[in-house]
């Protein structure tokens, strides 16, 4: 196959198909919003496979959407129990992720890395349910596409990519947002905590596997919690704002020469 | 002139020495054990980039024995650090050291293992044995020509051989972009073992 066709179809095509389909399919059933992280997986099994065990850092990544998606529907009227489940199966899912890291270069920096994005976590499965962000589905996009880009540029086109399906699952539902001038949610923000499970998930294997620079890590990280906690229509221009600087960030400090 | 006579006397016979305590290294190698000089010892790779022409790339960290003989069981074992990956760009080089490829912070050793070495003319000819790379094992055979063996100016006993094999990168999970870089990767060794 192409080696361009390679790169999007699983990156963008697919996952904005499904996502324009999910999204007519949830204005008759709302019920199916809560399956909505799920349509990442065809594009994940495209690029990765349905690795049984998982062994890779990315390979956990399927059963941590799925067992995330299950928590927030089967939970979904105990918010705290479920933001407790949550930040549990994230904690168990980085180590899991970062596990051959851990026993053969352990050290203070991965440590924090680790605590620093459990602690994004806590900040956003507590406060989920209590949300104003006027369009979470158009923050995490955002978010998501700035990951997908820093880490392309930056250390691993795999893990861009799968971050590049992340955004475009949201396509549908942030190009909604869009259209009704940032006042009207398209989806709950916590009907996407999964997506944001395998956000934090992909931002930590771009640091710590592809080695993308700390103060982008780190604009990235607070990028989602911005334009999904906030209220305010523009919230998911903050989001843009942390996705901008991360991405300048690398650009003035990453080696610019090609070998494509 | 007795004194001119005397020094280039003197001066002959040091060259003479000089030369027998080096061998010509045209002798087969002794059997015995043998360690990996990685000073002297170079893993190199190649690989087809667009299908337009082949990159070129070695591997700067390796270790490894050997054990040669004919007549007993003979060993070979090689261990290469995935990190120490070179292709002459660096950018290109942290990319190889990632999840794309090589993934060396999860795998950060790749190892050959000898099963079987088969001789000819008291030289090993083809070492058949398993590769573990990328968390896979797969059977690789290496072709080998020895290169020359002999005492060196140290006091010590060296081999050295020239090596090669191809394995597909698919095979060990290293699927990235398949289109525009090759699957099969020629790999070329260049050993320098010192006897133990």
């Amino acid at each position: 196959m192409n080696m361009y066709l390679e790169l999007i179809l699983p990156g963008l095509v697919i996952p904005f198909g499904l996502s324009v389909f999910l999204f007519s399919m949830t204005r008759r059933h709302p019920v199916l919003q809560w399956g909505l992280p799920l349509i990442w997986l065809p594009s994940y099994i495209w690029m990765i496979g349905w690795p049984v065990p998982p062994q890779e850092a990315n390979e956990w990544l399927w059963l941590l959407v799925v067992l995330s998606t299950g928590i927030n529907f089967g939970l979904k009227q105990r918010p705290q129990q479920a933001a407790l489940a949550q930040i549990s199966l994230l904690g168990l899912a980085l180590i899991a992720i970062t596990w051959p890291v851990l026993i053969h270069q352990p050290g203070l920096v991965l440590a924090l890395e680790l605590l620093a994005v459990l602690c994004a976590a806590v900040i956003f499965f507590f406060n989920a349910s209590f949300s104003l962000a006027a369009t979470p589905s158009l923050a995490l996009a955002i978010s998501s596409a700035g990951l997908a880009l820093v880490t392309a540029l930056g250390g691993s086109v795999l893990v861009g990519q799968l971050a590049g399906a992340l955004a475009s699952i949201l396509g549908a539902y942030a190009l909604y947002e869009v259209y009704r001038r940032f006042a009207e949610q398209s989806t709950g923000v916590i009907q996407l905590a999964p997506v944001v499970q395998v956000y934090f998930a992909l931002l930590l294997i771009a640091r710590v596997y592809a080695e993308i620079p700390l103060f982008s890590a780190l604009m990235l990280l607070i990028a989602p919690l911005i334009g999904l906690m906030r209220g305010g229509r523009y919230a998911a221009l903050g989001s843009a704002v942390m996705v901008a600087i991360a991405f300048t960030w690398l650009l003035t400090t990453a080696d610019s020469s090609s070998y494509y | 002139m007795k004194n001119i006579h005397a020094t280039t006397a003197a001066a002959t016979l040091a060259l003479l020495s000089a030369c027998t305590s080096v061998s010509v290294w045209a002798e087969t190698a002794k059997p015995g054990a043998y360690m990996i000089d990685p000073a002297h010892t170079t893993v190199m790779f190649t690989v087809s980039h667009l299908g337009t022409s082949n990159l070129v790339g070695r591997f700067n960290t390796i270790e490894g024995n050997l054990t040669l003989d004919p007549k007993a069981n003979s060993k070979v074992e090689v261990s290469i650090d995935t990190a120490s990956v070179d292709t002459n760009h660096e950018k290109r080089d942290v990319h190889l050291r990632g999840p794309d490829f090589f993934n060396s912070k999860q795998y950060p050793k790749m190892k050959f293992t000898s099963s079987k070495v088969h001789f000819s003319n008291g030289e090993p000819e083809k070492i058949e044995g398993k590769l573990s790379l990328h968390g896979k094992t797969h059977p690789v055979t290496l072709a080998v020509e020895p290169v020359g063996a002999g005492a060196d100016p140290w006091g010590g006993y060296r081999a050295g051989y020239h090596a090669t094999t191809v394995i597909k990168r698919s095979d060990y999970g290293m699927n990235f972009m398949p289109g525009g870089i090759g699957d099969d990767i020629k790999v070329s060794l260049e050993i320098e073992a010192i006897k133990q």
